[in-house]
């Protein structure tokens, strides 16, 4: 993770008494492959007998520039790097729950650059879009399946403390633990009749 | 029509389908058009169909996911037309399948097409159309930009992605008054009201038929929607008449996306 909302969760998920496998996939390559992704969830699952939920933190980083000074180079990485990566890692999450055969929950951790755009920010919000429509796909197609799968995607203001998280325009910040307690209420039982959400985490700021 | 006199536009995947229909109805709107593609043949049957309705257009080949290749077709379009007032991002490709049969190789596909594709679009585009005094960028994506369905976990992902990219750089592209919006065609119907031969070829003739019956059913509009529906709206969306409208999606499918809907007694299944 490596990331303060990763870190968020970890805490906050350990202090509900859940056992936590943490891992960062910034940096790595093997985290655009479908090996890379399954080498990552073989070792998890010889730390834990199983995985009952994901949280897939889409990496908060942006190339900055308009588009036309954007080069291709910096468009797919943060494209790859986001939505490559959380879909690979949405991917591997199924299929090991399908494997212990009891379902799971995963959380998207998205910012509201999913829903909304800033300037100097086309790559992530074209990425993170896709995250959050790709989950709603996951969701149906796992409630078909009827295997108990749920998939959520959390769409965050931008982090407290992390200036280079890009700031849409009125967007106010939000602590980490604001969003790790909404992605343990998602996994938790109380959240079970419910799949495909998108749940804001932003004092507001998707609703005006 | 003299809706769009005087206006450049370029049209990518203009080879078949969609962006053939849409050449078509950009050029009987009096605009001057350039299509592109990778298909000879598709492009000979668009030309060929212009012709048919004394129209015509410029074909070049173009591979939309190379950057050089963008480079060059806009560089050709400033040399024979002077300007370039449009482009419409039309090329894209789809793959639904379960999760578990998809691979990072199905996926990189699907982002190169409909995400990178159009990005270089866009880039290459952007101040060209802002130095002719202004115009329209559109992209062309689909209900599951805007809505999931089971197999549609890559195809949404990367669908997603060109909307919200149209979003992005209508926020960007309006300094220049380029306007930037995204199209949402529904399913679309090649011939008539009659199955198609690729509909008959998957599903039998009699299947095919159930399947347009069905269609037109629990459509709102109780119509099959065809590439020349999208064509329209693509005019409207390039031509001034639309010159207050940046960063919206517009859907174009006889009403399904507003949601359930029963006609004679048949419920809709999506």
């Amino acid at each position: 993770m490596g990331c303060s909302v990763g870190e968020a969760c970890k805490t906050t998920f350990l202090g509900e008494g859940a056992r936590v496998y943490a891992t960062s996939a910034g940096g790595d390559s093997d985290h655009l492959s479908d090996t890379g992704w399954g080498n990552l969830l073989r070792q998890c699952l010889e730390e834990l007998p199983r995985v009952d939920t994901f949280i897939c933190c889409a990496p908060r980083i942006g190339a900055g520039k308009p588009i036309v000074e954007t080069s291709l180079h910096e468009f797919r990485d943060i494209l790859y790097g986001s939505a490559l990566s959380s879909w690979l890692g949405q991917k591997h999450a199924i299929m090991a729950m399908r494997e212990h055969g009891e379902g799971g929950t995963i959380v998207h951790i998205t910012s509201v650059l999913a829903r909304s755009v800033a300037n100097a920010a086309a790559a992530r919000c074209a990425a993170e879009a896709g995250i959050l429509m790709s989950a709603k796909a996951a969701a149906l197609e796992c409630a078909k399946h009827e295997d108990n799968i749920l998939v959520h995607t959390l769409l965050a203001g931008p982090i407290e403390g992390d200036a280079t998280d890009a700031l849409p325009q009125g967007a106010q910040r939000v602590a980490p633990t604001e969003i790790a307690a909404a992605a343990v209420f998602l996994a938790s039982d109380a959240a079970s009749y419910m799949t495909g959400t998108e749940l804001a985490v932003d004092r507001g700021f998707l609703s005006r | 029509m003299t809706q769009l006199a005087d206006k450049v536009i370029l049209v990518t995947g203009g080879t078949s389908g969609l962006g053939r229909a849409t050449v078509i109805a950009l050029a009987a709107a009096g605009a001057t058009v350039v299509f592109t593609g990778r298909s000879e043949a598709g492009a000979a049957e668009t030309l060929r169909r212009l012709r048919g309705s004394g129209l015509q257009a410029n074909y070049f080949p173009q591979d939309v996911t190379n950057e050089a290749g963008w480079q060059e077709v806009v560089a050709k379009i400033i040399d024979e037309h002077g300007t370039c007032h449009g482009l419409i991002n039309n090329a894209g490709v789809s793959r639904l399948q379960p999760v578990d049969r998809l691979t990072a190789d199905d996926v990189e596909f699907l982002l190169r097409v409909n995400v990178e594709g159009m990005f270089l679009g866009i880039k290459h585009t952007m101040n060209v159309i802002a130095a002719a005094g202004g115009g329209a960028i559109i992209n062309i994506s689909a209900l599951n930009a805007l809505r999931g369905s089971p197999n549609a976990t890559a195809y949404c992902l990367a669908k997603a992605g060109t909307t919200h990219l149209a979003r992005a750089a209508a926020l960007e592209g309006a300094a220049g008054k380029v306007r930037v919006n995204a199209v949402h065609p529904g399913v679309l119907f090649e011939e008539g009201d009659k199955p198609s031969p690729g509909a008959i070829a998957l599903f039998g003739a009699k299947g095919a038929q159930r399947f347009v019956d069905h269609h037109i059913e629990t459509t709102p509009l109780h119509r099959l929607g065809h590439p020349q529906d999208i064509g329209r709206a693509i005019v409207f969306l390039v031509s001034d008449a639309a010159k207050h409208v940046s960063g919206v999606s517009l859907v174009v499918d006889g009403g399904r996306m507003a949601g359930e809907f029963v006609h004679h007694g048949v419920a809709s299944q999506g």
